[in-house]
């Protein structure tokens, strides 16, 4: 029973590790400004369309620009969203890889060798994983407790933005912040800023749904 | 009364006398001691192991947890908000944490960790079996298909995963709760799911303050979480054992004290027909209490409360002093003279005072802190009662009694008089003696001694049943025993856990052992980081592999040289900054330094073979196995052994004191009676099938005190004189019902107590006959 807090602190601070993925959202000339009371009622909406759009499925492009690099890095793969939350993350480019997020357990297949994997021994992919199902259907209670919401400074329209600024110190020095954009229902891209400048993007193509 | 008789009533009056002014002076200035480990030796109290104990037990002891579940898990954030609110305001409480992050511990860090000084032993296999291409091919694929991806920091501090592997180790193993998006720690339990409370106890639960306002905040913070639908709490901790023990004792104080007592005032009255004397009977017993508790406080400083207890109830022993002086006048009635009477009474009194004293006082030879407490309280006791019956009443019970007595108490008194005349007068003692012989003789097959702890308490079944579930449901939890891991300074020390470490990994593949913890997983010795140091410089840095992996990801010619250069030297972290950082962590095993040396426990997680860690620690001259229940047991068997040897031993010091009174055949036949009658009372316990411990033999050195003051009076007052029978019979009765009734008992140490007390009272009184005059 000693070692539980360990675990309850890692669990927390896995989300710290898995913004170690680089990022910086710069079409920015965007102007930012804290949700009113206003943006509220749009948000739930923007939420209900999301999961209202589930299983959800595409590709997805990974770009990693990082100044120490002299190219970004690149990977590609496909994701799958169930209706339960179960999520699909295949990378196929560069190398072929499987995340299978079930509930709370999260499954990587790699040369065909199953693995299951905890926030014990691989705390920065358990943390992403945290970050993107929430993401995919903007569960806002479960991101209010990382982060700060923002708006561009004209509101939430449609396609829409918004900015996930870290709330507390642990987080911040790993993220600066996230941006997330998407329209009709769907999230179509992340973008996560580091404080030293370096940024990834995630981009998201929907395959059309079968009727 | 003779001038030499008035000179010792007088005496006995001035100390009397005595006594109550230190009592009073005493009085308020009593400190109790309730720590019921003090009940047990301690050893050596500066012995390493117990140090760890301490540490150990203070840990686990103080922790509560709590699982609660309702219909809606997600609507119980309000109600466990204003809980916690309510928790806190206890003083009783030093931490409750509702949301995981309040339950962590202090992040453990080194003060600096380099990916070379830092490996684990699969890191360093790896690094040793890999080529460079394979190396630097492995690492990259790592870093490209993790779906976060990965930072500019991480790639310049652990370019091949390594140092995050290591502090893979810094966290616990086996826990399956995870965190919801409240931020509460979850648990499924049977397929429902419950949110752990974690309350840690700002003082021992042990503490009877702590233990009543703990439950008390719990059940009202608790109460609006309970009419909630489907609401379901299950707790587990010391505390909830430590309550349940007081719970019952209390009711047992109430049930069996308010029994014994009602029982006691009754008998008075029937025999002796008067208010007066039975509040006058209560005088010896209560100046005894007072003197006894005083010379404790004046001698340790405090009285434990075992001490108050148990030397409470044999200063009521005293009461046989008030029935003798009772017995002798109200059998003399109209012809009672004091002078005569106090003659009769001054020598059986004397030597039965001097043989119990005798006899308790060697109850601190037991080795039992709380018993040696006990003894003195209880010599102190029964010397303050007998001056107060030998001092005070031949003041106020000069005249005859008034009253006669009950028709039927003296046909009952004829009856069993006749019995034990038709029985022992004639009897030919060496035959008696074959018997009893014989029935021990046959007996004997049937011994067989208990010493485990934990069958002596009884916790109600309810709360094992949730610790059970506790235990199921939130996976690995450590076990009692552990290894404690000497050393000269830190840095040997964790050299020879690394040895340990290697030993038990083997047994862990073996499926001997769950798991384990040491130490060196925090942090290698020196020694072995200087090795990784160097296989890290060859096989990463020498060999290239670095350089390739930066290749590969396409990082710049200056970013590379700044990476490889600052992956290629690190100083040796010093192991002496662990003694004072490890302690913030609760996860990391205990270390500690005592007498110059530096000492560390390994944990271990159940289930696992006990035979081969013993092994592994038999074969390590610093390694140690400690076992902390089977090291009570084996002090409970040893402290059995020991007092069944002081037993003898006080019959014969008992005998030998008698001897110069008696000569050598009467002394024996003054101590036979109590000796038979214990030694059937053990062949009647082992025909129930009891198994005998070392709380038996306790009440067997009851059996001497009271049946050795049986036994002299019959054998002073020169036949079976009624006045005699009637004192040791109201003295059988009384102690039946104080102490007899705790075979009653739910707590099975006490119940066993209270069952051969019982057994070897009745007996004692029955076989008391042969201590008379052939």
């Amino acid at each position: 029973m000693s070692k539980l807090p360990a675990l309850l602190l890692l669990l927390a601070t896995a989300l710290t590790a898995a913004a170690d993925s680089p990022a910086r959202v710069d079409a920015d000339s965007v102007v930012w400004r804290a949700t009113l009371e206003a943006d509220q009622q749009r948000l739930q909406q923007i939420a209900e369309q999301l999961s209202a759009s589930l299983p959800v499925s595409g590709t997805m492009v990974q770009q990693k620009h990082m100044a120490i690099l002299e190219q970004p890095l690149q990977s590609k793969g496909e994701f799958l969203l169930e209706e339960n939350g179960d999520i699909d993350w295949s990378v196929t480019e560069p190398f072929p890889v499987l995340y299978q997020v079930r509930d709370d357990r999260i499954l990587r297949t790699l040369d065909g060798e199953q693995l299951e994997i905890s926030a014990r021994t691989e705390p920065s992919v358990y943390g992403f994983f945290q970050i993107v199902s929430k993401l995919f259907e903007l569960k806002l209670d479960g991101l209010h407790r990382f982060f700060t919401l923002q708006v561009p400074a004209e509101g939430l329209g449609e396609p829409w933005q918004l900015r996930l600024q870290p709330n507390n110190d642990r987080l911040a020095s790993a993220i600066a912040a996230i941006v997330v954009s998407g329209q009709q229902g769907q999230m179509s891209r992340v973008t996560v800023r580091e404080p030293n400048g370096d940024f990834s993007q995630i981009e998201f193509i929907y395959r059309s749904k079968k009727p | 009364m003779k001038r030499s008789l008035r000179r010792i009533q007088i005496l006995c009056l001035v100390l009397m006398l005595a006594a109550v002014a230190l009592g009073v002076a005493t009085l308020p200035r009593l400190t109790f001691n309730n720590d019921i480990l003090a009940l047990f030796p301690g050893q050596d109290a500066r012995s390493a192991q117990s140090i760890a104990d301490q540490h150990r037990a203070q840990k686990v002891e103080r922790e509560i947890l709590l699982l609660v579940h309702t219909t809606k898990v997600e609507q119980l954030q309000q109600p466990l908000e204003k809980a916690q609110a309510q928790l806190v305001q206890c003083q009783c409480f030093s931490k409750v944490a509702i949301k995981a992050i309040d339950m962590a511990d202090e992040p453990f860090r080194l003060a600096s960790e380099h990916p070379a000084l830092l490996l684990t032993p699969a890191s360093r296999t790896q690094l040793n079996q890999l080529s460079a291409e394979q190396l630097s091919q492995s690492a990259w694929r790592r870093l490209m298909t993790r779906p976060g991806g990965f930072s500019s920091r991480e790639l310049a501090t652990d370019p091949l995963g390594t140092l995050a592997a290591f502090k893979a180790n810094w966290q616990p193993t086996g826990d399956k709760l995870h965190i919801n998006d409240a931020g509460f720690a979850q648990v499924d339990v049977d397929g429902k799911s419950y949110l752990l409370v974690r309350l840690t106890l700002a003082a021992s639960p042990f503490s009877l303050q702590v233990q009543q306002a703990a439950i008390q905040a719990l059940d009202s913070a608790l109460a609006e979480v309970r009419t909630l639908p489907g609401a379901d709490i299950l707790t587990t901790g010391a505390l909830f054992y430590t309550h349940a023990g007081t719970e019952q004792a209390k009711r047992e104080i109430s049930t069996v004290g308010l029994g014994s007592l009602l029982g006691i005032v009754c008998l008075f009255l029937w025999v002796f027909r008067s208010p007066s004397l039975l509040v006058l009977a209560f005088v010896p017993i209560g100046v005894g209490v007072l003197a006894g508790l005083s010379v404790v406080q004046w001698w340790f400083g405090h009285v434990h409360v075992i001490a108050l207890v148990f030397g409470s109830a044999l200063v009521g022993v005293a009461i046989d002093y008030t029935l003798h002086f009772y017995a002798k006048r109200f059998d003399a009635a109209a012809h009672w003279q004091l002078s005569d009477g106090y003659r009769r009474l001054l020598a059986p009194l004397s030597l039965g005072l001097l043989t119990s004293v005798a006899g308790y006082l060697s109850f601190s030879a037991t080795g039992f802190p709380g018993f040696t407490q006990v003894a003195v309280m209880s010599s102190a006791g029964l010397i303050a009662a007998f001056v107060t019956v030998m001092g005070l009443f031949p003041l106020l019970l000069a005249r005859p009694n008034a009253t006669g007595s009950s028709p039927t108490l003296l046909a009952l008194l004829y009856a069993i008089q006749g019995m034990q005349r038709a029985i022992f007068v004639g009897l030919y003692r060496p035959l008696g003696g074959l018997a009893l012989g014989i029935v021990a003789l046959t007996i004997w097959p049937l011994w067989q001694s208990n010493d485990d702890i934990r069958q002596m308490q009884s916790p109600p079944a309810e709360l094992k049943q949730m610790e059970e579930t506790f235990r199921d449901s939130l996976g690995a939890r450590q076990a009692l025993q552990y290894l404690l891991v000497q050393a000269p300074d830190a840095a040997t020390l964790l050299a020879r856990l690394e040895q340990t470490d290697q030993a038990l990994a083997a047994l862990r593949d073996a499926q001997q052992l769950t798991d384990y913890d040491t130490l060196n997983r925090w942090l290698p010795s020196p020694g072995q980081q200087r090795k990784n140091l160097e296989l890290w410089q060859q096989r990463v840095i020498d060999s290239g592999a670095l350089e390739q992996l930066l290749t590969r990801l396409g990082v710049g010619e200056s970013g590379r040289a700044t990476i490889v250069d600052s992956l290629t030297t690190a100083p040796i972290i010093a192991p002496g900054q662990l003694l004072n950082s490890a302690g913030a962590n609760a996860a990391v095993p205990l270390l500690f330094s005592h007498a110059g040396s530096v000492y560390s426990v390994v944990n271990l997680y159940s289930p696992f073979s006990s035979e081969a860690l013993i092994q592994l620690a038999s074969t390590r001259p610093h390694v140690s196995w400690v076992d902390p229940v089977g090291r009570t047991n084996q002090l409970l068997e040893h402290y059995r052994h020991n007092a069944s040897g002081l037993l003898l031993l006080a019959y014969a010091l008992i005998w030998l004191l008698l001897c110069w009174r008696y000569g050598a055949f009467g002394a024996l036949a003054v101590v036979t009676p109590p000796a038979a009658a214990s030694v059937v009372t053990l062949a009647l316990l082992l025909v129930m099938g009891h198994a005998i411990s070392v709380f038996h033999i306790m009440a067997l050195m009851l059996v001497l005190g009271i049946g050795i003051d049986y036994t002299l009076f019959i054998r002073e007052s020169a036949g079976l004189v009624r006045s005699t029978l009637l004192a040791i019979g109201l003295s059988t009765v009384t102690t039946v019902l104080s102490f007899g009734l705790l075979a009653l008992s739910g707590t099975l140490a006490i119940a066993q107590f209270g069952m051969a007390v019982f057994v070897g009272i009745v007996l004692a009184f029955f076989l008391a006959p042969l201590a008379q005059r052939p």
